[in-house]
């Protein structure tokens, strides 16, 4: 029996499903290379992330001042800025930022949305009429204001942004996985759990969150990119992780007071950012082609 | 459709309500009393003259009393005062919201223009260089960051062309040429992320479209492509496109807000900073709570056109 099975597929030509890691990734990067490229620059960043301490030449708040704004040379690749920080140096601590406050802000995200989208989405009824109109409120914020007038109340830390900017994504995915889990919900397999007595947490766990995974997994894969986004928004505006250490939004806001004397200064950490959206992005949008294709295109 | 437009008109009322309450209670737990801001160094010096300042500001009334006094003023369209300069705040918006609207508009207008007519071009051209040189530009300008698009602008406009923004602000009826001088530039900088989620969808919306049967015969009868497009393509393929300008007034606001702080445009975004600053409780409360009105509003707007556009949503209960 096992020996024919080889046999049979190439008789009929067919790609053998891959069923190990290495063939999915192989397959992955053979039909999305874009996709495939993206997954590279997300491991560089979270690599870069870990251990800068490490790979950075120079520590973030090293100030030198004789070598203040100094333009990219060899010592300095990205030149200095106006305390002599070398400001390569700040470029790989600010992923550190970036990478931790865009995945923490998935995480809580996901699991408010989880909780809140698959209990909605299974229940139905009333309590999904009053939990769908407090989503409305939570939506009804425009995102940078909500997030800038959380941060002004409780004080710029780490931990006050990845919670609140979790919550304030959590509203949007919470609705995507509400829709997914009302489709599972009228299956059939649901029907049958019910009429052998599971309980609700026992269907919600075993049944309807291995089904709604794909959904949130590309949701928050997406949003890690917003997330990157909306933070160098704010520490751009000064409202985001507190100096001295670096956040690539903070290093914009340094570079608009030496725009003509040191112009590079606004391009290096812009770049990171875009890069890293970039990279999100194309990434959550390989992911989604390729494991749920009925979303393709949609967005 | 009346049915239809009433009912979902109706539940912006609690949705409203419920964006006042949380507005407010967030609002108390602002650190640092304006009080303490006002009376200085008195404040610490003499009890009185503080608990005089919080009787004057109704600061010493029960929370609920003080949120009911709010939202009777808010019926009224009494948006507050501010504590800090003792002037309205709904005058001082009236001053300010011209300018912040003016440049969402604008950037929407550009983001349209470009988007539509773009997403159209790539899906008639599918596969094509033209699709794909369209389709690389938009998928990069949703990667880049308003605000660094704005500095650049700015560093390399005055490095290469001694180019500086102008940074006077004059509303569009009391100088319309300087107004639009002042705004073009940040405008076509924040139209970017929404003319490319435009032109995207437009695009993929056309795609669906153009595989549809009424268009085969548009063609079989021997329409020129020009009007199959128009008549029969585009206008099917706008319907989702609709929905997605409603879902991007969030983020709309937001580039505006930024944008006003690089570009010193005297608008919404600039009194928030300082407010939030000086702790100023009603000007804070009032510009929130205006931006989350005008996301609710757009909102109903969207889903009221929608079921205008597509007469299938008003048959369907909810």
């Amino acid at each position: 029996m096992a020996d024919s099975q080889p046999i049979t597929l190439q008789t009929f030509d067919v790609i053998p499903p891959s069923s190990t890691w290495v063939g999915t990734v192989r397959k992955f990067a053979r039909t999305k290379p874009l996709g495939a490229f993206s997954f590279v620059v997300i491991l560089v960043m979270v690599f870069v992330a870990l251990f800068g301490q490490w790979l950075a030449p120079y520590s973030y708040d090293d100030i030198d001042i004789p070598n203040r704004l100094i333009s990219p040379s060899l010592t300095y690749p990205a030149g200095t800025d106006a305390q002599g920080r070398d400001q390569f140096s700040r470029l790989i601590y600010g992923a550190n930022t970036s990478v931790l406050i865009g995945f923490g802000t998935v995480i809580v995200s996901g699991l408010i949305a989880t909780t809140i989208g698959i209990i909605s989405g299974y229940k139905a009824g009333l309590f999904d009429v009053i939990v769908q109109r407090v989503v409305d409120i939570w939506q009804a914020f425009p995102g940078l204001i909500f997030v800038i007038f959380v941060v002004a109340i409780f004080g710029a830390s780490r931990v006050t942004l990845i919670f609140t900017m979790g919550l304030l994504f959590s509203a949007g995915a919470s609705r995507l996985v509400r829709g997914a889990t009302m489709a599972i919900s009228s299956e059939a397999y649901i029907e049958a759990a019910r009429s052998l007595g599971a309980t609700d947490l026992r269907i919600w766990l075993q049944h309807v969150l291995p089904n709604v995974v794909p959904v949130i997994i590309i949701s928050m894969t997406v949003q890690v990119g917003g997330a990157i986004l909306l933070e160098s928004s704010l520490s751009f505006l000064g409202f985001g992780t507190p100096p001295p250490f670096p956040s690539w939004g903070r290093m914009l806001n340094d570079a608009q007071s030496h725009m003509t004397s040191a112009p590079y200064l606004a391009v290096f950490p812009g770049l990171a950012i875009a890069l890293a959206v970039y990279a999100f992005n194309m990434f959550g949008d390989a992911l989604r082609d390729v494991l749920d294709p009925r979303l393709r295109g949609s967005r | 459709m009346t049915k239809y437009a009433i009912r979902r008109s109706l539940l912006v009322i609690p949705t409203l309500i419920g964006v006042t309450m949380v507005i407010f209670m967030a609002v108390r737990f602002l650190p640092g009393d304006v009080i303490d801001q006002i009376a200085g160094d008195f404040g610490a010096a003499s009890p009185e003259f503080r608990q005089a300042l919080l009787k004057y500001y109704s600061l010493d009334r029960s929370i609920p009393q003080q949120y009911i006094t709010w939202m009777g003023d808010i019926a009224r369209g009494d948006l507050g005062t501010s504590i800090i300069s003792g002037r309205s705040v709904g005058g001082e918006v009236v001053q300010r919201l011209p300018a912040t609207f003016q440049l969402g508009l604008m950037a929407m207008i550009i983001g349209l223009a470009i988007g539509i007519p773009v997403g159209v071009l790539a899906s008639v051209k599918q596969d094509t260089r033209t699709d794909y040189v369209a389709r690389s530009i938009s998928i990069t300008l949703l990667a880049i960051p308003h605000f660094w698009l704005a500095l650049l602008t700015i560093t390399y406009g005055f490095i290469l062309f001694r180019w500086t923004p102008p940074i006077r602000y004059q509303p569009l009826w009391v100088d319309p040429i300087s107004s639009f001088q002042t705004l073009w530039v940040p405008a076509i900088i924040l139209s970017g992320s929404l003319g490319a989620i435009v032109m995207r969808l437009t695009r993929s919306t056309m795609l669906e479209v153009l595989r549809q049967d009424y268009v085969r015969t548009a063609r079989a009868k021997g329409l020129a492509e020009r009007l199959v497009l128009r008549r029969h393509a585009a206008r099917n393929a706008m319907i989702p496109v609709v929905t997605v300008i409603g879902l991007q007034v969030p983020n709309l606001i937001g580039g505006t807000v930024i944008l006003e702080s690089i570009f010193s445009i005297p608008g919404m975004g600039s009194y928030l900073f300082y407010s939030i600053q000086m702790r100023d409780y009603p000007v804070v409360q009032g510009v929130v709570l205006l931006s989350a009105f005008a996301v609710i509003m757009s909102n109903l707007i969207v889903d009221l056109s929608y079921s205008l556009i597509d007469p299938r949503i008003r048959y369907s209960g909810r």
